[in-house]
């Protein structure tokens, strides 16, 4: 994915509600066939990939931009 | 701010919990299949050599102390052991079911794998309950006979598995486990957010 493309990607990503975020987020994780698979994934990306912290970021802002993203 | 990040974490250990869950259940469940389709397949064995020599006076046919009836006991005790394990199963496809509906929009929470496997664990003891539905639980004649001589004005346990009434029974079951489940996550996330102190009063009730 260019940096240009993959920016507008994670624009679009940002600014979700809690259950967006974690809907969004199991369709990536699931695309995994199970929890090893994923985590042995997890480990090959940088700590900003790691769950938690991705869907923080997410979630803080859509909290602190409301007009993002909402459907 | 805190509100959505007590929300966002409650739904990961949700997700959490609930693939742990059926990891977990899915293994000893899966032993538990094992063992009750060898019991079955032995079952199965017996009834036909029954059914080749049900006439023989030898065997005490048709008496209460006879072959037949030790038979019918261990029919009926399989199919207490199958009811009660496909109870559970029922059980945990409706937490399943519930929890993807109402937390996560209907979207299945559980990774495929996890899935691949309790489905083949569901199927497998669905088609040993037919197996046995059609081979052993309609009783032949001779042990309709003697039901009907050794009952002494009891009845006997009917010996069918009647599924759909097994899938309304587990309704409670399921919501307990659902509200089970919906409470560790709880606790997870305040835990996780320096509220340990609620954390434990949540699963105050299950200690």
């Amino acid at each position: 994915m260019s940096g240009k493309i993959k920016g507008r990607v994670e624009k679009l990503e940002s600014g979700l509600t809690p259950k967006q975020a974690i809907l969004m987020w199991l369709q990536e994780a699931h695309a995994f066939n199970g929890i090893e698979e994923y985590v042995r994934h997890l480990k090959t990306q940088p700590d900003s990939a790691a769950p938690l912290h991705k869907l923080s970021n997410q979630v803080r802002r859509g909290e602190t931009n409301p007009e993002g993203k909402t459907t | 701010m805190w509100q959505a990040y007590k929300d966002l974490l409650f739904l990961f250990f949700l997700h959490q919990q609930i693939n742990g869950k059926v990891v977990s259940e899915e293994r000893h469940y899966r032993s538990q299949a094992m063992l009750s389709t060898n019991m079955l397949g032995s079952l199965l064995r017996e009834r036909s050599l029954y059914d080749r020599i049900g006439g023989n006076q030898v065997l005490h046919l048709g008496k209460p102390d006879g072959i037949d009836n030790r038979f019918r006991q261990r029919v009926a005790h399989w199919r207490e052991l199958a009811q009660g394990f496909l109870a559970e199963i029922y059980t945990l496809r409706q937490v399943i079911y519930s929890i993807n509906s109402r937390y996560f929009d209907g979207q299945e929470s559980l990774f495929p794998a996890v899935v691949n496997e309790f489905d083949q664990l569901s199927t497998l003891v669905e088609k040993a309950v037919d197996i046995y539905s059609d081979s052993l639980a309609a009783e032949p004649d001779y042990l309709a006979r003697l039901v009907v001589e050794t009952k002494d004005g009891q009845d006997e346990p009917p010996l069918t598995i009647d599924p759909a009434a097994l899938i309304e029974g587990v309704e409670g079951a399921a919501l307990e486990q659902v509200a089970y489940l919906v409470d560790m996550a709880k606790a997870n996330a305040l835990d996780i957010l320096g509220e340990p102190e609620n954390a434990v009063k949540m699963l105050e009730r299950y200690v």
